[in-house]
């Protein structure tokens, strides 16, 4: 925390001491420069944070300038109506930008290039609009005449004000990323499926980040209108929204200082530049194709890997453990049921009025031979593939169909075939999210405290001899050799306590041991937590090691159910392993 | 009557400009699936063919030649160098794409400057259709739309190549199992539909103002026909183009171009939301 | 010799299936590879199709070393090989399903398998598990090749089906052509192989050739 404030301060006094030794002019020209920054800041988080790519964030930049402009008109200049009047103007914009991020991103993964499409055809739209509707923005001569904010003079005290602002939305960035908040982002741009899986609407969470982003473009896009003295429509056109995309990408889209540096670098140079050399433009394209390419995180990335070769290490967030809540009570609870389920991929039926009801803790077994309709049946059961006839029911109530983000709000976990963990954050913060999950409160997400919530799920996994992840903790995940990836997978899947835990081949790729290991750790969860246990396994060894019922399926149907023994020694069984009629 | 049969010659005439703008878009989308975000320089590129042959002295005619020349050449290094490591990465295809759109505007822009240049029309003159008098060369391309859309659907459906298209669509995997080079026919798909997309350029320029921006207006109106027709058929594509075309027009005519653009956002963000899939289904 | 794997390891990602394999198989011989699900049959008709990459070892094809050519090169060079699943065009009818292959089907084929003959222009998806393993079969069967690759065709197969694949293989072995067989059906395997490997988690775990071949042996390969 020490650091962010001091980053934050040096920022201040760097900022300050600009006037006095670059005189009024520079300062003028540094003002503008800066309020592009906050814009670009915006663009990065949307971007870096989010995941998703706005085409057309100027449009919040020049609608709040032109609002701005036309309020000081009105008020001639009036400090606390026009604040206010700022305020309230980015708050409606960042409700637009939610509305609009939720209808887009709800119920589809791979929204990306209609949100990219709308936000361009948006800005297009609004920048049309501000050059024809000559009686309200004065067309495209632009909207001038008005006084600035308070009478701040723009080559004046009007600097302080943005350099002020400018501190402010870098450090409130600087914080969220340190904040479980942070974390969350991190893992939704990391991993978006699993986030879902750990119980967050993922579409919710695009449309907070995105309502961010247009309000701190619209307050700096209120300054702007101060501090030039006249609204064009290129304020809100798709040229700005283009050169705010390249200037957070050079500069860094995955840090705030990244975003502002490129703003003011990039921004002052091309203005110095543009006009004196042709192919200056094209140089910054090409630079902008090879970040996008090569280096996501731009130029500030480097500097900060060029320090670090130097010594320096960033800051690392230390947080005292403390008792966590306990998971939130599950919507509903009893038996797992499918009743009459039938699934199909495009034309081909994989389920077939699949039928069974599970015990409401214990272990269950699932077999059968490939194409039998394992996964998909566990697919069906959190919502990640569509049942179209039939029911999956929790004690009497039905959850047929819900989004997959509700499965852990109904007590089911899952653990996917291919193990699927945050591969660009530490094991650490895979294990900090899951153990957000379930638990955390709204406002949770913006105190440090939860990043040290030791669950006492979590804790006896990690305390098995073997387990090998709280030394392993810095290591970025991605890194993970498999078996260590499957023990890091039970974990975020067990962390949140689900009441149902559904288990897709949990020990695929793993040698002997480290097998018999995880059959340790999923018989004390279910001892401890009383949980339902469903497991996906081929390697019969482990059905017997868990000594549980077994559940044979076969294109698509329940075949036979009994216990190990029953259904080893059933020929009908060994007939669909070993081909015998169909 | 004649008013309204001019109306129905100006939406025809729409929705075969735009089925015509959105063909190459339709193609690298429903067989590469990625959104080619450059989509519209390479109309850029094609509307440019013209200024291109003009500055060189050489006949008019020759644009068309220089327009696959110059459009098929840039399409090949792009994906040589750039898209071909984004297949099946949707998000980083978006993004590599739009850097390069960014990348040829500027570029154009800086060897032919930001002013609109006007292409003068191949074939001048009107024809008379029931009273009303018509533009022969817009008739012409509605004309070559319809006939060429129709010619293309039935090769499709009839042609070993089409059989074989529709194979490494279907299961990339086991079309290389019977020995086909998919690496090549990813190319191949991209070159041919930004391609497309210049020679759209090429018929459409002396309609639309030539100037470096102009192919954001076709990436638009392009994604959303596909949006509401269904992403990646010829039919869906016909169908798309048929109701955003019919729909922009209409607007525009009964009360303001903006209106117009605003009403095709308005019915693509529907449609995105209430049907995803697009009114033709993907069988 | 048609192919041989030395010492061939691969696998998915992070995760080696095989570690270092061993076999070949001869003109006009049936190779018949089983064992459970998950014990890496498929992914050994992957490495051979070249879906997957060889991550250490070589595979020898007609002499030639093919562990970097791309799959559809050892297609054309005559590897044809039919996957466990996805084994036909979804998207496509049953006569353009194989005219992929290059070949029409001779009438031996035709006679065997009539159901293919009536649904001509039927649109695979349409059609039954079964009817789409044959159809693959067939596709398979009728392309030009030196070395089959199938993987588990009789899975979902009607009896007599089973024993018509079985009389077309053995036709393709008289004019030459070697199999590898990936199976799970016992009977299918004793009718064919000229030699047996079975797999299990640790790899290789039988090996047998001609007369030495027992079924209770192979059974404890496959059994629960």
């Amino acid at each position: 925390m020490g650091f962010i404030v001091g980053a934050s301060l040096a920022l201040l006094g760097l900022l300050m001491a600009v006037p006095a030794v670059w005189g009024d002019f520079v300062t003028w020209q540094l003002g503008l420069f800066l309020l592009y920054g906050i814009a670009a800041q915006g663009v990065g988080l949307a971007w870096g944070r989010g995941g998703f790519l706005p085409l057309g964030n100027a449009l919040f930049f020049g609608v709040s300038g032109y609002a701005s402009a036309m309020i000081l008109h009105a008020t001639d200049g009036a400090l606390v109506p026009n604040l206010l009047a700022i305020v309230v103007c980015a708050a409606i914009l960042a409700a637009l930008a939610w509305g609009l991020a939720m209808l887009v991103f709800q119920g589809r993964l791979e929204s990306g290039p209609y949100f990219s499409l709308i936000t361009l055809a948006l800005v297009l739209i609004v920048e049309q609009l501000a050059e024809t509707a000559q009686s309200l923005t004065g067309g495209f001569n632009g909207y001038s005449g008005y006084p600035s904010i308070a009478g701040l003079d723009p080559f004046g005290n009007l600097y302080y004000l943005i350099a002020g602002l400018v501190v402010v939305t870098t450090f409130c960035l600087m914080l969220l990323e340190k904040l479980p908040a942070g974390l969350v982002l991190r893992g939704l741009v990391s991993q978006e499926a699993r986030l879902q899986t750990l119980g967050f609407a993922t579409h919710r969470v695009k449309a907070w980040v995105f309502a961010l982003s247009a309000f701190i473009t619209a307050l700096a896009g209120a300054l702007f209108a101060s501090h030039q003295g006249i609204v064009t429509p290129q304020a809100s056109g798709f040229v700005l929204s283009s050169e705010l995309l390249i200037w957070a990408a050079v500069g860094g889209r995955l840090h705030p200082l990244g975003s502002l540096l490129g703003a003011v670098a990039i921004g002052f140079l091309s203005a110095e530049l543009r006009d004196t050399y042709l192919w200056w433009e094209v140089l910054i394209a090409f630079l902008f194709l090879a970040v996008v390419i090569a280096a996501p995180g731009g130029a500030i990335e480097m500097l900060s890997y060029l320090a670090q070769k130097l010594g320096w290490r960033p800051h690392e967030l230390t947080v005292a453990p403390n008792p966590p809540p306990p998971t939130r009570p599950n919507n509903a609870a009893g038996a797992l049921t499918l009743r009459d389920v039938h699934v199909s991929a495009g034309e081909i039926r994989i389920l077939d009025g699949l039928e069974f009801t599970c015990p409401t803790q214990g272990f269950l077994c699932v077999i059968g031979p490939n194409g039998a309709g394992k996964t998909t049946m566990l697919k069906s059961i959190t919502g990640a593939m569509k049942v179209e006839r039939g029911e999956v029911s929790l004690g009497g109530q039905t959850v047929t169909n819900l989004p997959q983000y509700r499965a852990l709000s109904n007590g089911i976990g899952r653990k996917m075939q291919i193990p699927t963990v945050f591969e660009d954050l530490s094991v650490r913060e895979n294990l900090q999210l899951a153990s957000l999950a379930n638990r955390a409160r709204a406002i949770d997400y913006f105190r440090v405290a939860p990043l040290g919530w030791e669950i006492p799920e979590l804790s006896r996994l990690l305390d098995q001899p073997g387990v090998p992840l709280r030394e392993l903790g810095d290591l970025n995940a991605g890194a993970l050799p498999q078996g260590h990836r499957q023990m890091l997978e039970l974990c975020l899947t067990l962390t949140p306590a689900p009441a149902i835990v559904l288990l897709d081949e949990p020990t695929a790729g793993m040698s002997p041991e480290e097998t018999a290991l995880m059959v340790r750790l999923i018989k004390k969860y279910q001892l401890e937590t009383k949980a339902f246990v469903l497991v996906i396994e081929h390697d019969m060894a482990l059905v017997q090691a868990l000594d549980a019922r077994v559940l044979v399926l076969h294109q698509g149907r329940r075949f036979a159910e009994g216990s190990f023994g029953e259904i080893r020694s059933d020929p009908r069984v060994a007939e669909v392993y070993t081909g015998g009629n169909k | 009557m004649d008013q309204l049969f001019l109306i129905l010659l100006n939406a025809s005439w729409q929705m075969a400009a735009l089925a015509l703008l959105a063909l190459g878009l339709a193609i690298v989308f429903g067989l590469l699936r990625i959104l080619n975000m450059a989509h519209g320089e390479f109309v850029m590129l094609g509307a440019y063919s013209h200024v291109i042959t003009a500055q060189f002295g050489l006949p008019p005619l020759m644009a068309l030649p220089v327009c696959i020349v110059v459009v098929g050449l840039v399409a090949l290094l792009i994906e040589r160098a750039v898209v071909r490591h984004f297949y099946n990465r949707m998000f980083d295809s978006l993004l590599a794409t739009w850097a390069l759109s960014i990348l040829m505007r500027e570029f154009v822009e800086m060897i032919w400057g930001r002013a609109y240049r006007n292409v003068p029309l191949p074939v001048e003159g009107m024809i008379k259709l029931g009273g009303v008098g018509y533009p022969t060369y817009r008739l012409m391309v509605i004309a070559f739309v319809v006939i060429g859309l129709a010619m293309l659907w039935l090769w499709y459906r009839n042609s070993l190549t089409g059989v074989r298209i529709r194979a490494v669509v279907s299961n990339p995997a086991l079309a290389r199992a019977v020995g086909i080079n998919t690496t090549r026919f990813a190319a191949a798909a991209y070159v041919i539909g930004c391609v497309l997309a210049g020679l759209s350029g090429l018929l459409l320029a002396p309609m639309l103002g030539v100037e470096p921006s102009m192919g954001l207006d076709a990436l638009i109106r392009s994604f959303f026909a596909l949006v509401v027709g269904g992403l990646g058929t010829l039919e869906g594509l016909g169908i798309g183009a048929a109701v955003i075309g019919g729909v922009q027009a209409g607007l525009s005519a009964a009360l303001n171009q903006t209106a117009g653009y605003l009403g095709v956002l308005v019915l693509a963000v529907i449609f995105l939301w209430r049907r995803p899939d697009g009114l033709y289904r993907r069988r | 010799m048609i192919i041989q794997l030395e010492e061939v390891a691969g696998g998915y990602g992070d995760t080696l299936i095989h570690k270092g394999l061993s076999l070949s198989v001869e003109a006009g011989k049936v190779l018949a590879v089983i064992g459970r699900n998950g014990t890496g049959k498929t992914t050994l008709a992957r490495l051979i199709a070249g879906e997957l990459p060889l991550v250490s070892g070589r595979i020898r094809y007609l002499g030639s070393d093919i562990s970097q050519l791309p799959s559809w090169e050892r297609a054309r060079a005559g590897i044809v090989s039919m996957p466990q699943t996805d084994m036909v065009f979804d998207a496509l009818t049953v006569s353009e399903n194989l005219a992929l292959a290059g070949a029409t089907p001779p009438g031996s084929l035709i006679e065997r398998f009539p159901r293919i003959a009536q649904r001509m222009n039927q649109s695979a998806q349409t059609m039954s598990g079964g009817e789409r393993k044959i159809l693959g079969f067939v596709r398979a069967m009728v392309s030009p090749a030196k070395l089959l690759v199938l993987d588990e065709p009789s899975e979902g197969v009607q009896a007599e089906n089973i024993d018509h694949m079985v009389s077309s293989v053995r036709e393709a072995c008289a004019n030459g052509v070697a199999c590898l067989l990936c199976e799970q059906n016992i009977g299918m395997v004793e009718a064919l192989a000229d030699a047996v490997i079975g797999l299990d988690s640790s790899g290789i775990c039988y090996r047998a050739e001609g007369g030495e071949v027992s079924r209770d042996a192979m059974l404890g390969t496959l059994s629960l």
